[in-house]
């Protein structure tokens, strides 16, 4: 039988250093992916609010994220800049990176950050 | 990007023959000058970046299975060739060249029209713009029915064609296939660009069906009845859905985020503004108004230079320096630090083109609605002068694209 943490880790589990090292990896991440800009727009994808949710599991990195419009031109090469950016963080196996876009909920304009909307005249 | 390329110097040629033409231009539109002048820019510069753009973003845009890249290629040369033909067979009132040329040019387009209706069949997001589309391929079908009868009639003279089986013809190409694809085109490519989210479709759902009933009967009343009151009717119908159209954009436009108009807008709103001065043209052509038959010249050409023409160049500078971009550096990026699309672009051409071609659109039409064709030849360098620098803007851009392969680099010492 085994006991879980409060954590929901097993004791034992040697795996304070792994997360230490995620947390460590998901700051890189959330960092270069504020340099992973929409073209178009010229904002990044984490000031556009385009990322739903980032996780890190033992050094395999998950992504949630959406696009501004359904039917946009940079549908596939958005998502791919931001798995290669991710694949770049030292201890992040490239083949771990997974980059899932979906639709729901739906990408409003209200999900971009002060600094977005003030490059785009909005504010 | 073939098609783009060969767009943009149909472009060019189409804007050297209108001051080299502005004496026949004064005269007369029912002129094999005109018809290749004509057929210079709506089969060789707007039909054929229509035909590049909806190949690469139509299937992105309506999230369908794309057509064959291979078919594409082919379909290119096949109407690169035919239209190389049919202009000058026209222009040199050469029969046989008009026929085959024209057959040519049938088969392409039929063959483009069907290769999109087939990515069709897979379309998951029935937004506008894919009702707006599918509606101007069908009419494309009737153009090039029209314009293949016309064709072989030229050759084997089986009937007289009139002026209204000629606006009949012209009709069905501009309204129907054109201004449709680009209206289509202009709900999508605004509201993504401008960033208008939220915007209520239903008026431009309407707003179709008026226009396709204002359309088809104006045709059917041009063929079966020109003298009666259903043409000024359905033209009526026709002018009330123009200006609804333009409302409806307003209206998108206001709900942007994106602040800053961009050259690319301007260009649009000058084709808005000459789809309203074209409508006010043809309903005083219409009504029996005209004092000339120049007037009927500065109907078609605010319609084709001003609203489709100005529409076509705003969206290829989106187009073009986006397929450059995604061509280019859509392999590297996230691994090291690209330029932005807009950076592609040199925005002081395109404001310079911006300035000559609008004084040109302007200077053009009013020669044509006073008859002074030193006017329209004035007017027309200064057209031509925007018509080059346009060029010099986007060919630096596209030209590389039907060489260059695609960035595949990606390395750890890349990342900024």
């Amino acid at each position: 039988m085994s006991i879980e943490q409060p954590d929901g880790t097993l004791p034992g589990t040697p795996d304070t250093g792994h997360a230490a090292l995620d947390q460590e990896i998901a700051r890189h991440a959330w960092d270069l992916l504020g340099r992973v800009y929409d073209p178009e727009i010229g904002i990044d994808v984490v000031n556009l609010g385009l990322i739903y949710e980032l996780a890190v599991e033992r050094g395999a990195v998950r992504v949630r994220m959406t696009l501004t419009t359904p039917g946009c031109p940079m549908s596939d090469s958005l998502p791919d800049a931001v798995a290669r950016a991710i694949a770049l963080i030292p201890g992040v196996d490239p083949g771990a990176v997974t980059v899932e876009t979906v639709w729901e909920p739906r990408w409003e304009p209200e999900r971009m950050s002060e600094f977005a909307k003030l490059q785009l005249g909005w504010i | 990007m073939r098609y783009i390329v060969a767009g943009i110097v149909a472009f060019v040629i189409f804007a050297l023959g209108v001051p080299f033409l502005a004496p026949t231009l004064v005269q007369t539109n029912d002129d094999p000058h005109v018809f290749a002048l004509v057929h210079v820019a709506v089969l060789g510069w707007i039909t054929m970046t229509i035909m590049g753009a909806l190949y690469q973003l139509l299937p992105v845009a309506l999230a369908a299975q794309p057509s064959s890249e291979r078919l594409a290629r082919w379909n290119f040369w096949l109407y690169a060739v035919a239209v190389a033909g049919f202009a000058p067979s026209f222009y040199a009132d050469w029969t046989p060249g008009v026929a085959i040329f024209g057959t040519l040019a049938v088969a392409g387009v039929a063959h483009f029209a069907s290769a999109l209706l087939r990515s069709y069949r897979s379309v998951r997001d029935w937004h506008p713009m894919a009702w707006y589309v599918l509606a101007g391929l069908l009419w494309l079908f009737a153009t090039i029915g029209f314009g293949f009868v016309y064709a072989l009639d030229w050759f084997f003279g089986w009937f007289d064609v009139s002026d209204a089986m000629l606006a009949a013809h012209v009709h069905l190409g501009l309204a129907g296939w054109l201004s449709l694809t680009l209206m289509g085109v202009s709900y999508k490519l605004i509201a993504m660009f401008t960033i208008a989210h939220g915007h209520d479709h239903r008026l431009a759902m309407a707003n179709l069906g008026l226009w396709n009933a204002g359309l088809a009967g104006l045709v059917l009343s041009l063929i079966f009845a020109p003298a009666s009151a259903a043409v000024v009717v359905f033209a009526a119908l026709l002018a009330l859905s123009a200006v609804l159209f333009v409302l409806d954009m307003v209206r998108l436009l206001r709900r942007r985020r994106r602040r800053t108009l961009s050259v690319e807008q301007w260009h649009l709103f000058v084709g808005f503004g000459s789809l309203l001065a074209a409508v006010a043209l043809g309903l005083t052509i219409v009504t029996g108004h005209a004092p000339s038959r120049s007037w009927v010249v500065a109907y078609g050409w605010m319609a084709l230079a001003g609203w489709l023409g100005f529409s076509i160049v705003g969206n290829s500078y989106k187009i073009v320096p986006f397929l450059s971009w995604l061509h280019t550096y859509s392999g590297v990026a996230g691994s090291r630090p690209v330029p932005r699309v807009g950076d592609l672009l040199d925005g002081g051409m395109a404001r310079v083109s911006f300035a000559f071609l609008l004084a040109g659109l302007l200077g053009v039409c009013l020669g044509l609605l006073v008859g002074d064709a030193r006017i329209v030849a004035f007017a027309g360098l200064s057209y031509l002068t925007g018509a080059i620098v346009y060029a010099l803007a986007l060919l630096p851009l596209a030209i590389p694209l039907l060489v260059r392969v695609p960035g595949t680099s990606m390395t750890k010492e890349g990342v900024a």
